[in-house]
Formats: C-alpha cells, sequence, structure tokens
C-alpha cells in the first residue's frame, strides 16, 4: 500500500505563482472522496485502478491537506482540502483528481469550472460561480452552482441539479429533478421515469422520451414551457395556466379558456396514453408539439 | 337536501370559507340531519382547540439549541471543528426547515383536493379590487414559510461577509425575482382562495425562495 504527499513549486508556473501538487493514496474501488479546493478548474476523472490521485497546480502558498484514515491501509474515505492563500480569489490552478469508478465524490469549490468524466458512483458536486459538467452515467448526481451553468450529458439513475441564475442542460437521466430561479432548463435524450422541472421565470424545454407510465412535473411561474414530443408517444397530458396560453400543436384538442378570457387549461392524450406530463404555469406560455 | 353534508363542506363552513349561497343550503340542512350537525360541532371544537395552540411549534430542545448555538457568530471555535459542527447543525436545521415546508404544503393542499386544477376566479375580480388577505388557513401556512425564511435570512446576514459580492449580487437578484414572483401568486390566491393549481404555485414559489436561502447559506463559511 501506497500513500504519496508532493506540493513543489513549479518551474512552468506563471510568474511563479503556482506550485505543483500530487497526492495519492490506495482506496477500496467504492471510497468515499471529499474535496474542498479554492482553484480555477476541476477535472475528476474516473480510472481502472482502485486509488486516488490528485494532480495539478495550485497558487504558492495554498494548504494542501489529505486525510485518509489509517495510512497503510486501503482507505473507504478520504477528505482532500486545497485552500488558497487569503490575497489569493481561489480562481488559479488547475487539478485533476482521479478516483475509482464506482467511487462517491463530493466536491465543493468557490469559482471552478468542474468537469467530471466516467465515475459510476456518486456525485455530489457544489459551486457558487463556476460550471458544473458531467459526461457518463453516475448511480447518482447532485449539482448545484449558483449562477454556473449545469450539465449532465449522460443518464444518471437519480439526478437532481440546482442553480439560481445558472442554465441546466440534461441530456438523460431516468428519475430526474431540476430546480432554478431565473435559468433555462433543456431536458433532451434519454428516456425519463420521472421528472419535475421547476422555474420561477426561466424557459423550461422537454423534450426527453418517456418511460413507460413516466411521470413528468413541469411548473413555473412567469417561464416559457415547451413539450416537444415524439411521435406516437403514449402520453396523457394535462396542462394549466392561470393567465398564461397553451398552444397546443400535438393533438387537436383545444385548450379551454377561463372566465375572462384568462388562463387556460387542457388535458388531452395520444396512444395508448400511461406516460403522464402536468405542466403548471401562473402566466408563462405552455406550448406543446411534436418533434 | 338529503344526503350528508361531505366532510370537505363542513370543514368549510366551520371556517366560514363557502359561498354564501352554498352556506346557507348547508345551513338549511342541519336542522334535520342530527349526524351532519353533530359532525360540524365537533369540526368546530376541533377548529377552537387548535386555535388555543401555541402559534409555533419548535423542534426537540436538543436539537433547537444546536440550531440555536448555529446561528450564533462563530468565535474562537478551530476550523476543522468549526467544519464540523456547522454541516451538521446546517442539516439539523435543513432537516426542520425542509420537514416544516413540505407539511405546509400539505396544509395548503389539504383542504383544496376536490378542487378542480384551475378556477379563474382570479380574474373574474376586477382589476382595481385591492387583494384581500389570504384565508385563515393560507396565512397559517404563509407563516410558516416566512419564518423559515426569516431564519435563514438572518443566518445569511451573519454570514455575508464570507461571501463574494459578486454571489451576494446574485442572491439578491434572485430573491428579488422569487419575491416578486411570490407576491404575484399571493394576490391571486387572496383573490382565488380555492384553485388548487395556483396554490400549488404559491407554495413552490416560496420553496425555490427557501432553497436558494439554504443554498446561500451553506456556501457562506468557505467562499
Amino acid at each position: 500500500m501506497t500513500a504519496v504527499a508532493l506540493v513543489s513549486a513549479s518551474p512552468f508556473a506563471a510568474a511563479g505563482a503556482q506550485q505543483k501538487v500530487l497526492l495519492g493514496h490506495g482506496t477500496t474501488p467504492t471510497v468515499s472522496v471529499r474535496l474542498f479546493a479554492a482553484v480555477g478548474d476541476i477535472h475528476v476523472v474516473g480510472w481502472d485502478r482502485d486509488s486516488v490521485e490528485l494532480s495539478g497546480v495550485v497558487p504558492t502558498g495554498a494548504r494542501v491537506e489529505m486525510h485518509s484514515g489509517a495510512p497503510l491501509e486501503r482507505a473507504k474515505g478520504m477528505k482532500m482540502y486545497v485552500e488558497a492563500p487569503a490575497e489569493q480569489t481561489g480562481r488559479e490552478g488547475k487539478l485533476t483528481l482521479r478516483v475509482p469508478r464506482g467511487a462517491r465524490v463530493w466536491l465543493k469549490t468557490g469559482s471552478a469550472d468542474m468537469d467530471v468524466t466516467g465515475v459510476t458512483g456518486g456525485l455530489d458536486l457544489n459551486v457558487v460561480g463556476g460550471s458544473i459538467t458531467v459526461h457518463g452515467s453516475p448511480k447518482e448526481v447532485r449539482a448545484e452552482s449558483m449562477d454556473g451553468n449545469v450539465t449532465i450529458d449522460g443518464s444518471p439513475e437519480w439526478l437532481r441539479a440546482k442553480t439560481a441564475t445558472g442554465d441546466i442542460t440534461l441530456r438523460g437521466g431516468m428519475d430526474v429533478g431540476a430546480s432554478t430561479i431565473s435559468g433555462t432548463i433543456r431536458a433532451s435524450g434519454g428516456e425519463v421515469e420521472r421528472a419535475k422541472l421547476e422555474s420561477t421565470t426561466g424557459t423550461i424545454s422537454f423534450a426527453s422520451g418517456l418511460a413507460r407510465n413516466a411521470s413528468v412535473e413541469l411548473e413555473t411561474h412567469s417561464g416559457p414551457i415547451d413539450i416537444l414530443l415524439q411521435s406516437r408517444a403514449d402520453v396523457d397530458i394535462d396542462a394549466a395556466t392561470i393567465t398564461g396560453a397553451i398552444d397546443n400543436q400535438w393533438t387537436r384538442a383545444r385548450p379551454v379558456t377561463g372566465r375572462e378570457a384568462r388562463g387556460m387549461t387542457l388535458q388531452t392524450s395520444s396512444g395508448m396514453g400511461g406516460a403522464r406530463i402536468a405542466a403548471r404555469s401562473f402566466k408563462g406560455t405552455v406550448q406543446i408539439k411534436g418533434k | 337536501m338529503t344526503d350528508h353534508l361531505s366532510f370537505e363542506l363542513l370543514c368549510d363552513l366551520a371556517d366560514a370559507a363557502l359561498a354564501p349561497a352554498v352556506e346557507s343550503a348547508a345551513r338549511a340542512h342541519l336542522p334535520s340531519c342530527e349526524d351532519c350537525a353533530s359532525r360540524l360541532s365537533a369540526i368546530s371544537a376541533l377548529a377552537a382547540r387548535t386555535a388555543a395552540l401555541p402559534g409555533e411549534m419548535g423542534p426537540p430542545d436538543d436539537l433547537w439549541g444546536d440550531i440555536r448555538r448555529e446561528l450564533k457568530p462563530h468565535t474562537a471555535v478551530g476550523r476543522v471543528g468549526a467544519s464540523t459542527l456547522r454541516i451538521r447543525h446546517l442539516a439539523a436545521a435543513a432537516v426542520v426547515i425542509a420537514a416544516g415546508s413540505s407539511a405546509l404544503t400539505a396544509l395548503i393542499l389539504r383542504d383544496l383536493r376536490s378542487q378542480p386544477a384551475t378556477q379563474s376566479a382570479v380574474a373574474a375580480l376586477p382589476p382595481q379590487v385591492p387583494p384581500a388577505e389570504l384565508p385563515a388557513r393560507l396565512a397559517s401556512a404563509e407563516h410558516g414559510y416566512t419564518q423559515s425564511v426569516a431564519t435563514l435570512q438572518r443566518t445569511l446576514d451573519e454570514r455575508r461577509d464570507s461571501l463574494a459580492p459578486s454571489t451576494i449580487a446574485t442572491v439578491e437578484r434572485s430573491l428579488r425575482v422569487a419575491d416578486s414572483a411570490i407576491a404575484e401568486a399571493r394576490d391571486a390566491l387572496a383573490r382565488d382562495p380555492a384553485n388548487r393549481a395556483l396554490a400549488a404555485l404559491f407554495a413552490s414559489n416560496y420553496e425555490r425562495k427557501i432553497d436558494l436561502l439554504r443554498r446561500a447559506t451553506e456556501l457562506a463559511p468557505r467562499t
């Protein structure tokens, strides 16, 4: 069993402001890894080794720590910190974290752009001002950003994504939840079993496939909701607005206008039915059409 | 009226939430139906007892103590210890708030389940009519939401200095958007309190705001 730790000044550092980092430890295949890193970019890679390695460059003077329990045993859990000096903004430096594919990774940072590839375990990703991109299909993904974008390019079994102003792009997922205040939510690809997409003012675009008996809820206060369905989709649609319009180009059913000509409701089905989409909007427009 | 009054109708009758014509018909049924009169009496008594309960019910003392300590400014606690405590306490607070939010949503929607998905009474009122107060059950639910908001807002204010100015700007901008949506939904709900879809949208707006505040407070310590 080996444990490696190296922090040294980098000969390639720009203006002498960065230092190299290399930390490593043998682990179990399903190790839980927690990393807090105040750097500019973080790349997480799932690899076919039972070990964890953190490498890259960080600002000179950054505090770098790794805790892995008993040093001579394969770690079941690891914690790592990379904290920038007080005078730094934490936006410099670039790290690559390699973990066993089945690892569970908890990653938090201030303004880094996160990119995750090849992890099949679980991901809990939290960033304030950077973006989050996940490639592949981890079992579970929780991704939260304030004003950065979140992109999930895979089909996790369980997925929850949240932003305040950042956009959320989902290209798959089975049990999906996405919430934003003013960002846009786009769901496409894959075949969802259950989904809840909600915004306050942001656009919601749902174009994913539907599993048999899927349940989809789309809810917004004032953003438009666009539903794109595959031809011959077996689906029941229940849409309602308080003051917004409903535009149905999917079936011949016409929405019913509320009293005083404000607000609309629409119930319509296609194919054999089974899957259900419920759309609720206060004043955003709901549009339903075929792909 | 030959059938018994439904439970929902009796509840609304006890809450004085029925339209005058419906209330008159319901009350006309009572003298000839001992069963309904008895159930109404029981519901009214329960409402009175409920009204006499304390306005707030806190979590267990040990948990609330943890949360209170967490809400105080951090002083000379070591870094790792503070971090561990922070996570534990925030998790505890989040559980309380999340449970409260879910209960409030259920409360808001409880009596609306038999209503159609939308009723456009909002639009039926002239726009110049000022919004009425929310009915008691909705006002009570909103009170719960505002309590959660206030708690989280205080925590965020205390940790404001540890957030980057750009993050504060993002959070405040988003809070304004959330508040605007809440006010709009609230105004409509006050005019159309039986609208189930509207009540759900109202609750969702609050829950997104609470979730935003929760996330902002969790970001604060190390950013």
